[in-house]
């Protein structure tokens, strides 16, 4: 069809162009160890989906006569812990967990950045007070953060989502109100005022798709950091509580078992630091893959 | 009676930290159904922050006094609402660069369902029908394929032309037209000059065309206007102001439009010794 405009190098203005989905995703996959992650990711997902048909063994489920097996032994494929639970059960529940918490204080940070940085950034006289408000948060090390909303609000894993979520606003505010506030004197913006377009209109449907390629990017990084914080509070005891299998909180289980059963902590330890740079890999490779000047290499 | 947009005694000002700026000091003209008027002058000289005064569209630090109506609508002080409600659909404007005036994110059809949306609340299926007449009415060859590609794939001259079209999509009665032939090639500013004449003929517009070129006012205007340092200086129709200027200020400007004529502009003269022999090397 009118695919004879799809030359790239031809084309010398090279400012953002289609929002083609495709063409991103062929330029992600050119790169090899984000093509790792995104394996990576793809079989966590599939892991926490379908958990229940991966287990003989439920998560809680102890057995007082096969404690602190080791990995392979007596059909645990991961072995068991001091109490008898099946390793291999609990990791792949505690995938369910982290990618749930991840997500869940992922999609609410970037709502509540998406709602204050479009706002400053196309207002100026928010912008003040909201960048002010930004700083504030900013001001105080993410992990403190997330500890002081957790001592008010309580330690659950619902508290957990909702201190991430508010540690991820600050970052996604600023990332997202910069773009708008570039984008914002671009003359296309004043030719859409020209037509009558009003401000809400003009931040939903124009100023907000132009963000979308900074946007992609934080929120890919964030999942691997949130994952993280969730496990470092829950090791903490401040995040979800023993008998849940969160792999922090089986990391911290295991510490009195270090030297009888040292897989009780290295396994799950291991499914944090892959999924982590899993998530980093693809976040790195998406920045690239969205980078239009990247085309020109193509 | 009858003026399409009459605009007396228009003060365009900016607040900036070292007090006022004033553009624009207290201009007035009127502009009929059916009638071209140029507003040319220098860089700075106010003509900008006037067709932006009568959008409604200065920036955050624009102040405006005085009275602009659009066929006896009073425009200044209207609240931003009512102002959505009249741009687009009563009164457009274009700009001068096409490269930029379209989002680059969004596909043509995208863009000019925008307009149709807006003031027709028409739904996405008659937008798109309305948008390829649109298209096809500015002289734009296969619009259904065009509605599909994005600014980055289409020339200057073509982005104009889709400029044009969302400008006109709501019928307005005013086309403020801001330099929209300076970036473009000689060649392509005739072509889009016959087109804004063609549209303003079939669709009986006022236009006003903002411009520094004085062939281009030649060509368009019916009526010009002179500004310098933000105040009319002359103003008049076009032969006569072309003929007979009366300001030294429009005298200098039409002085210093290269002429074709005077070859010797254009050609290096021979090098000439004292004693009036010729040299050559």
């Amino acid at each position: 069809m009118p695919s004879n405009l799809a030359l790239n190098g031809k084309n010398a203005t090279s400012r953002k162009q289609e929002s083609n989905l495709v063409k991103t995703f062929k330029r992600l996959l050119k790169n090899k160890l984000a093509v790792f992650g995104l394996f990576i990711i793809a079989i966590l997902i599939i892991i926490a989906v379908f958990a229940p048909l991966l287990v003989s063994q439920g998560p809680f489920e102890q057995n007082l006569s096969e404690t602190e097996l080791g990995v392979g032994e007596q059909g645990h494929l991961l072995g068991t812990d001091n109490y008898g639970r099946d390793m291999w059960s609990r990791l792949i529940y505690g995938a369910r967990i982290s990618l749930v918490v991840g997500l869940s204080s992922v999609i609410l940070g970037l709502i509540g950045g998406l709602i204050l940085g479009l706002l400053g950034g196309y207002y100026k006289k928010l912008d003040g007070i909201i960048m002010r408000i930004v700083d504030l948060l900013f001001a105080f090390p993410g992990i403190l953060l997330a500890m002081l909303i957790i001592a008010m609000l309580g330690t659950s894993l619902v508290n957990v989502i909702i201190a991430i979520s508010i540690w991820s606003i600050p970052g996604c505010a600023r990332i997202v109100r910069g773009s708008a506030l570039s984008i914002k004197k671009q003359e296309y913006i004043l030719a859409m005022k020209s037509l009558g377009a009003s401000d809400a209109r003009i931040i939903l449907k124009h100023i907000l798709p132009n963000c979308t390629a900074p946007i992609i990017v934080f929120a890919t990084m964030r999942m691997g950091t949130a994952i993280l914080s969730t496990s470092a509070l829950s090791f903490l005891g401040l995040g979800a509580q023993p008998p849940t299998p969160e792999w922090g909180a089986m990391i911290a289980a295991g510490q009195d078992f270090m030297w009888s059963a040292p897989h009780m902590s290295v396994i799950p330890g291991v499914a944090i630091m892959l999924t982590i740079f899993a998530f980093n890999v693809v976040g790195d490779g998406l920045r690239d893959a969205l980078d239009p000047n990247m085309e020109l290499d193509g | 009676m009858g003026h399409l947009l009459l605009v007396e005694n228009l003060v365009t000002q900016y607040r900036t930290a070292g007090g006022k700026l004033p553009a624009v000091q207290g201009i007035s003209f009127s502009v009929n159904k059916g009638e071209t008027l140029c507003i040319v002058g220098e860089s700075g000289c106010g003509k900008s922050a006037t067709s932006l005064s009568i959008m409604g569209l200065l920036p955050a630090n624009g102040e405006i006094t005085g009275s602009i109506r659009l066929k006896g609508d009073e425009i200044v002080g209207k609240s931003e609402e009512q102002l959505q409600k009249i741009r687009g659909n009563e009164m457009s404007m274009i700009f001068q660069e096409p490269m930029t005036a379209l989002n680059p994110v969004f596909s043509i059809g995208f863009q000019l369902r925008e307009p149709l949306m807006i003031h027709r609340k028409l739904s996405k299926k008659e937008a798109t029908q309305n948008s390829i007449d649109l298209l096809d009415k500015v002289g734009i060859p296969n619009p259904e394929e065009k509605l599909k590609q994005y600014p980055h794939e289409l020339s200057g001259g073509m982005r104009q032309r889709v400029m044009i079209a969302m400008a006109l999509a709501c019928d307005p009665s005013l086309l403020i037209a801001d330099e929209p032939t300076t970036a473009l090639d000689v060649t392509i500013q005739a072509q889009i000059i016959e087109l804004i004449d063609d549209l303003k003929e079939q669709m009986g517009m006022g236009v006003v065309f903002v411009t520094h070129d004085m062939g281009v006012v030649a060509e368009i205007a019916d009526r010009v206007m002179v500004m310098y340092g933000g105040e009319v200086v002359e103003m008049g129709d076009v032969y006569s102001v072309f003929n007979s200027p009366q300001h030294s200020y429009t005298k200098k400007l039409l002085a210093a439009v290269p002429n074709v004529d005077d070859e010797s502009k254009f050609w290096l003269q021979e090098a000439t010794t004292d004693d009036g022999s010729t040299t050559s090397s």
